[in-house]
């Protein structure tokens, strides 16, 4: 046990020394003082309102909108916005706008569809639509209970409730450098705001580029330790081979565990206090990086005993993360054949199902990721239990042991190449 | 009985390689090494004594035999307790500095923390380290490197101590204080096993050596049996010895004259009495009879040359 922790603290000191790992500290506190920067502020609530406005005017340009907002086909004349003013409703406040809209039976909106989410894929028409419309972009910017109805003479109102979001996230303006630069915010709420990058961070700069500088970083601990000269000495010490593998191992997590939580905990905390949404599921992060930068520093250090070269883990490992992909994709392809097109022949839906099996799922990792995000704070526009729905046919469970047993035979394969080598 | 620091019983290492020949770098070799002796593996490069300490500190896999290091079978971490170990070109990881490199084979050895503590400042201080005890071994030079593998190999005060070509690349004031280090072991107790082919450094401190050629132990004994020199006697005397060197003559399967006296080879040992008896009759005194050393070098070089004409590693 001593001379476990001795390694992995060799480890660390390894990786401190290398200049790499200041770089990446530096890196994750640079995002996380870029956010304290950042302001998070209430704008008036004319200003949201006439913000929900200019999103439903929006539909009414024949362009299709990027993200998450439908892509429209409308005619007709947007709504013009004649008061806003606050009403008291049960002890709660509504916000309360009236409009007209010159001529509501040209209003024609097409959403497209989008698989397991049942309110995607209908088309809306009219002055219905119209009230439709405004209920989905009051949701997307955080109202959750809402009312629409006439007034006659072509007048509406349109009463919103701010829901427990718009409360807890409040803000809907993000102030630069002290408030030298504001913008506010249109079609998301603060809270959408600090989900998207978070989730920006999770699965991009964390989990991808994030990974890949790790594995570069870790390529090189086995097989420096494993340098002529080195590697003598350590194999004189009364320490098992197996304990040398398991914590040059262990201390290479520990490095990219430690680094994924000074990310993502420094900007999670920054987010946090300045937005007030202490959004726990982005902490989560900080494993499935971890899991999936375990799956691939197994492959490193198997290549690492094998060939005794850096270059060589890192290639070995990201081409296995390719290949991971790769079958993910031709998984995912076959089994849509069989359903969209025609039959995929059977070999080949068996062989790849097959491969897809073996191979620890990095894609499912990705989705924990997604699914760790989600929890308590479904997506925009998404109710708890569409969220649910969507990942409710990715076994989590399966994935992870499948991860783990993987790891445990590339360790294993790792051992017995190391076991009976000679130095 | 005491167990022996090394037992070696028909230890053999094959090295196979993909590709090319394969080398059998330890042949069946046997030894024996008491506690408490500096013991000398000489031999050229290439003869095996690398491949001979790796086996027995778990390197290298022996193809065959059995080996125990104070009764407990190589191959066991538990065989390397008692053991420290200066590998030759060893490398230190070169981000750590002295006290850290000293501070991590220590634990490695089995050292609790406030030991290893306790001890860095001194066992520096013995190579001649302390002043660099924070600065990196990336930045040392190679005399640096060695002094600090010394310390590191002796850090934990193990029993028997394996020191694979110390002196290498050291210059003299340095191979001064490396002896001084191995005497002051054995002085405490321990064992020394020396791996070397600077044979003159051997001869100054070593109890026993053994010489190990293309994987074959060729002699073995301690320095005085090795370097004598078989039936070989200087005679010092006082006046002329020229006439009874007819009868010495017919003792001896060679002789020479030197200044002073003559040089004798005799078959057998009490021929010494016989010539003895010559000389005194004819009323000649005897100042001195030596038997004749020859250097350990010149032994070494006569042994390996025998073994060649009898058809060893070419
Ligand atoms: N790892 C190895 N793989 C193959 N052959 C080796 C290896 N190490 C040493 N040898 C060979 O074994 C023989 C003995 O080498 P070594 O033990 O280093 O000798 P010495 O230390 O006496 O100079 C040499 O012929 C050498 O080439
Ligand atoms: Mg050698």
């Amino acid at each position: 046990m001593r001379s476990f922790l001795a390694m992995i603290r060799n480890s660390f000191y390894e990786a401190v020394d290398n200049k790499i790992f200041v770089v990446l500290v530096g890196f994750s506190l640079l995002f996380t003082v870029l956010i304290l920067l950042i302001g998070f502020e209430e704008l008036p609530f004319e200003e949201t309102v006439r913000g929900i406005f200019r999103n439903v005017e929006a539909h009414f340009k024949p362009v299709a909108r990027f993200g998450s907002a439908p892509a429209s086909e409308t005619g007709g004349s947007p709504p013009e916005l004649l008061d806003v003013s606050k009403v008291e409703r049960d002890g709660k406040t509504w916000y309360r706008a009236e409009f007209t809209v010159k001529d509501p039976e040209k209003f024609r909106l097409k959403v497209p569809p989008l698989p397991g989410m049942p309110e995607w894929g209908a088309s809306y028409e009219g002055e219905g639509g119209i009230m439709a419309c405004l209920q989905f972009e009051s949701r997307m910017a955080g109202f959750f209970q809402v009312r629409t109805g006439s007034m006659g003479d072509g007048r509406y109102f349109l009463e919103a409730k701010p829901g427990k979001t718009f409360e807890t996230a409040g803000a809907q303006q993000i102030t630069i450098l002290f408030g030298v630069w504001k913008i506010p915010l249109r079609g998301v709420t603060s809270m959408q705001l600090v989900f998207g990058i978070e989730s920006m961070l999770a699965k991009f700069i964390g989990g991808w580029i994030g990974v890949i500088v790790a594995i570069i970083v870790t390529s090189w601990f086995v097989p420096e330790m494993m340098a002529k000269g080195t590697i003598d000495l350590l194999l004189s010490k009364p320490v098992a081979r197996v304990n040398i593998i398991a914590s040059k191992y262990v201390g290479g997590l520990l490095f990219v565990f430690l680094n994924a939580s000074v990310l993502v905990g420094g900007t999670w905390f920054a987010f946090s206090l300045k937005s007030g949404f202490w959004h726990a599921g982005y902490l989560g992060s900080v494993l499935t990086i971890t899991l999936l930068f375990a799956v691939l520093y197994s492959v490193s250090v198997l290549a690492a005993v094998l060939w005794r070269n850096s270059i060589l883990c890192i290639a070995a490992s990201i081409l296995f993360w390719v290949l991971c992909f790769l079958v993910n994709l031709a998984n995912s392809f076959v089994n849509r054949m069989s359903g969209m097109f025609t039959e995929a022949p059977d070999w080949l839906r068996t062989g790849v199902k097959v491969i897809y099996r073996i191979l620890p799922s990095t894609s499912d990792i990705g989705d924990l990721s997604d699914y760790f995000m989600s929890l308590g704070t479904p997506p925009v526009g998404m109710s708890a239990e569409t969220n649910a729905k969507m990942f409710e046919k990715i076994d989590f469970a399966g994935s992870i042991v499948q991860a783990c047993v993987f790891i445990a035979v590339m360790l294993l394969a790792s051992y017995v190449v190391f076991r009976r080598k000679d130095f | 009985m005491e167990t022996a620091a090394l037992n070696i019983e028909n230890l053999t290492k094959t090295y196979k390689a993909w590709l090319g020949p394969q080398i059998q770098a330890l042949k069946e070799l046997n030894l024996k090494v008491d506690p408490g002796q500096i013991f000398g593996l000489l031999g050229p490069n290439g003869a095996g004594k690398t491949t001979l300490v790796k086996t027995l500190l778990g390197i290298v896999a022996p193809t065959g035999g059995a080996a125990e290091i104070f009764g407990v079978p190589i191959g066991r971490p538990a065989a390397r307790r008692r053991t420290g170990y200066l590998p030759e070109d060893h490398r230190f990881p070169g981000y750590l500095t002295a006290a850290a490199t000293l501070d991590f084979y220590g634990a490695l050895s089995g050292m609790p923390r406030s030991e290893r503590k306790a001890k860095i400042d001194a066992a520096l201080d013995s190579v001649g380290l302390l002043k660099w005890k924070k600065v990196k071994t990336r930045k040392y030079s190679k005399g640096m490197k060695q002094r600090l593998g010394i310390a590191q190999a002796i850090f934990h005060d193990p029993d028997l101590v394996f020191l694979d070509e110390p002196t290498d690349g050291v210059d003299p004031v340095g191979r001064k204080a490396i002896r001084e280090i191995i005497l002051d072991l054995n002085r405490r107790g321990r064992t020394v096993f020396i791996n070397s082919h600077l044979l003159s450094e051997v001869e100054m401190i070593c109890h026993r050596v053994v010489i190990l050629h293309a994987g074959e132990v060729l002699r073995e004994g301690t320095i005085q049996e090795l370097t004598r020199s078989e039936g070989e006697y200087v005679f010092c005397v006082r006046g002329d010895p020229g006439p009874c060197m007819g009868g010495i003559k017919a003792l001896c399967t060679a002789v020479s004259g030197i200044d002073g006296g003559f040089k004798a080879s005799l078959p057998r040992e009490e021929d010494v009495d016989a010539i003895v008896d010559l000389l005194r009759k004819s009323g000649i005194g005897i100042r001195s009879i030596t038997p004749v050393k020859v250097s350990l070098e010149e032994m070494f070089i006569k042994v390996l040359e025998e073994d060649g004409a009898k058809g060893g590693r070419p």
